[in-house]
């Protein structure tokens, strides 16, 4: 993978690139909680020179400050220096129907493809057997449906610590265990709703992920409470398989 | 490959965090002002304009001027010095609590508290004499309008609406605050810049009133306090973009753009061309000045002291929030309203503290012992606070390890020079016989050091949230390089894997 302008070129970057580079360099190698002053000795740079370039690069998102601003990392902007691997071989545009076919076949309840690809859930490709509306609650409701906690699960960003609205009776509004539900959401790449958008229905969505890692969208099970059971294994084991079906999927 | 470009290739891999790190202010509406809105909060609380006008004033009505320049410059360089000390901790954190953060961080509790009690009385001060000025500014206006005279409860009145007016707009958001504050000042600025560069009449020669105390004294407590309150745009880094960087080239910077027109208007002044606007600041349409060119610079001065107290209930508002939020003062004021993302209640709680001082000081009057108290009050609270954050930059800077020589002599100097601004201005509260007002703010401040050491014997756990700053949230790490950690204050915070985590 090319990294731009590496330390190792020999090229005519102007000097405070070079040095920038230099210091996620060093960074990178001496690893995350890494002293302003180890990163300047390790470069061979002044002291000042190096503090006040680290000071830029932790503003601009390149590194950023931890161990209580005594140490520092790597920020998510780093990327930007470097390309994604390869892309993996893309899904047969025909194979998303036939995912969502299949399931639907298996299971005698709503499924739709959500995407994820953009800001807002978007309808991929909803059950024609199963009436959607575009401002659906359990598209918009983040905290409370299981869209929303997909997409709150991989974005933390968008995680506010405002008062989280209650919707029905169910619905979490409690941080510490919406925290604690999307860290399982992230491990398992699962989310259900209980009830907790609107009463007497639940969900259950399985994240898809596109050829870079990211999150692409979901596959959603949606039914009466009482019909649906989102914990069965029955339905549980084919979405996750229709999910893995779907990798590489752009959303 | 280099180590580099193998981090960015595991990032892509790895996981994100089970329990993501947010910052404290994230109920703020984070990283949304640029570095021009940040300038204008740092500018407009300096009243550059009024200052302009003030110190041409002051220069005329000298004895010697030249000396009077002199000694200003010197001033205003000696607050560059304290803008680049404090620069060094907004370089590396971003915090609501502005200077009282960075002695949190630099030299504990107990000192925070006592740079609290001084901003507190600085700001809310600041806005309280500002909108007096600005009632007695329109009240000037409607005179020279030929409008009746102003009963006295009008001034008070006017002033009380202005900060109704005030707290809807910093309640409305920091955005539309700080636009408001980049459109007054600087229509301002350019007003008072034009009449000096290109003054209109010459009016008619006439002895002006010397100064009232001791020249030196005068210039000196003048020119610090005029440009006192360019440290503001430090608490609103959690708000900006790119906020360390933003903030602390402003704080670097303002002092020496607020500096310069305020001693240009002084070169001005000495060169023959401040006539018409000393003429119509100190006599009105009296010895020949129009009407026209009087009501202007009443209005540019009204401008100027409103953008003034908008800028400083904009700090105040994040003050009051911080300690709030710490919960060294009652949590309802660290509340974030959901509508605008402004810190309502700490808004409500500043806004009704400078109604109270507005309609005292409103009574009382320009020139009152009240009037002389308050001003002296925030001189004080205000060098206080500057001070022991210069010494909290070096002490943090030191923990760090991220002291330099430069960085420690500049420090010096600055601390050197608030010393110095301090006995002058006790000096002057002694000749004037107001040593008890000295007395009164240094109770104060102890009462905010003993306040801050009562909490944290009452309440053990309220200690450790005391310092709060803007951390970097799991979201602004590269996934698969920091680790998560619990402070001892129970926060998540992002660390160096199998490196020790400092405590404070």
């Amino acid at each position: 993978m090319a990294v731009v302008g590496s330390p190792v070129s020999g090229g005519h970057e102007p000097r405070a690139v070079r040095k920038a580079l230099q210091l996620l360099e060093a960074v990178a190698r001496l690893g995350p909680g890494v002293t302003a002053r180890e990163i300047a000795d390790w470069c061979d740079l002044p002291r000042s020179t190096a503090y006040r370039l680290l000071n830029l690069l932790v503003g601009d998102g390149y590194l950023v400050r931890v161990d209580e601003l005594a140490g520092f990392a790597l920020g998510r902007r780093a990327r930007e220096l470097g390309t994604p691997p390869a892309a993996a071989r893309r899904p047969d545009p025909d194979l998303v129907a036939t995912v969502a076919e299949d399931l639907r076949r298996q299971i005698r309840h709503g499924v739709h493809l959500v995407s994820l690809a953009g800001p807002q859930p978007v309808w991929a490709d909803p059950d024609p057997d199963h009436e959607v509306i575009t401002d659906e609650p359990m598209l918009r409701a983040r905290h409370a449906s299981a869209v929303g906690k997909i997409m709150l699960a991989d974005r933390p960003e968008l995680l506010t610590g405002e008062q989280l609205a209650r919707f029905t009776p169910y619905t979490i509004t409690d941080w510490p265990r919406l925290l604690a539900e999307l860290g399982e959401v992230r491990v398992r790449g699962l989310a259900v709703d209980r009830e907790e958008t609107i009463v007497g229905r639940v969900g259950l969505a399985a994240a898809v992920r596109s050829a870079d890692g990211r999150l692409a969208g979901c596959l959603l099970v949606s039914g009466r409470s009482g019909r649906l059971t989102p914990d069965a294994p029955e339905i549980v084991e084919p979405v996750l398989a229709g999910a893995r079906r779907l990798a590489g999927w752009p959303g | 490959m280099s180590a580099l470009s193998e981090a960015i290739e595991r990032s892509f891999h790895a996981a994100e965090h089970d329990q993501p790190v947010l910052s404290p202010h994230r109920p703020l509406g984070r990283r949304q002002l640029n570095g021009w809105l940040v300038l204008a909060q740092a500018a407009s609380t300096t009243a550059p304009a009024a200052s302009m006008v003030i110190f041409a004033a002051l220069i005329a009505r000298a004895d010697d001027p030249v000396p009077v320049l002199l000694v200003a410059a010197v001033v205003i360089i000696g607050l560059c010095l304290i803008g680049s000390s404090l620069a060094q901790v907004a370089a590396r954190m971003a915090a609501t609590g502005g200077l009282y953060s960075y002695t949190a961080r630099g030299l504990g509790d107990r000192a925070a508290g006592a740079v609290a009690a001084g901003l507190l009385i600085k700001y809310l001060g600041s806005a309280t004499v500002c909108l007096v000025q600005f009632g007695l500014a329109l009240a000037d206006l409607t005179g020279v309008l030929g409008g009746p005279r102003w009963p006295p409860p009008l001034v008070p009145a006017v002033a009380l609406a202005a900060v109704a007016g005030i707290g809807w707009l910093v309640w409305r958001g920091i955005r539309v605050a700080t636009y408001g504050l980049l459109v007054i000042e600087a229509a301002a600025l350019l007003f008072m810049t034009g009449l000096l560069v290109a003054a209109p009449v010459h009016p008619a020669p006439v002895e002006l009133p010397p100064l009232e105390t001791e020249q030196f004294l005068r210039v000196v407590m003048f020119t610090a306090f005029a440009l006192a309150g360019f440290e503001s745009a430090a608490f609103l880094g959690p708000e900006t973009r790119r906020g360390t960087t933003v903030v602390s080239r402003t704080l670097r910077w303002t002092p020496a753009l607020c500096g310069l027109p305020v001693l240009a208007a002084g070169a001005a002044t000495l060169a023959g061309r401040g006539d018409v606007l000393v003429g119509a600041y100190l006599f009105g349409t009296g010895h020949g000045v129009p009407a026209g060119i009087v009501i202007a610079l009443q209005l540019g001065l009204a401008s100027s002291w409103l953008g003034s107290a908008l800028g400083s209930v904009n700090a105040v508002s994040r003050l009051v929030y911080t300690l709030g939020l710490e919960r060294v003062w009652p949590s309802l004021l660290g509340r974030v309203q959901a509508r605008f993302r402004t810190p309502g209640w700490a808004i409500l709680f500043g806004c009704s503290a400078v109604a109270l001082g507005v309609v005292a000081l409103g009574l009382a009057g320009r020139g009152s012992a009240s009037w002389d108290g308050v001003s002296l009050s925030i001189r004080l609270g205000l060098m206080a606070g500057y001070l022991i954050a210069v010494v909290a930059a070096v002490r943090l800077l030191a923990r760090l390890g991220e002291l330099t020589r430069r960085v420690a002599t500049v420090a010096a100097l600055a601390a050197a020079e608030l010393v110095a601004i301090l006995a002058v201005v006790v000096a002057g509260a002694w000749t004037r016989g107001t040593t008890a007002t000295v007395i009164t703010i240094g109770a104060v401040l102890i009462v905010g050091t003993v306040w801050a050491g009562l909490v944290r014997r009452l309440r053990p756990g309220r200690r450790l949230r005391i310092g709060t700053f803007d951390r970097h949230e799991s979201a602004d790490a590269l996934p698969g390089g920091a680790a998560v950690v619990r402070t001892d204050s129970g926060e998540l915070a992002l660390a160096g894997r199998g490196r020790r985590t400092r405590a404070d």
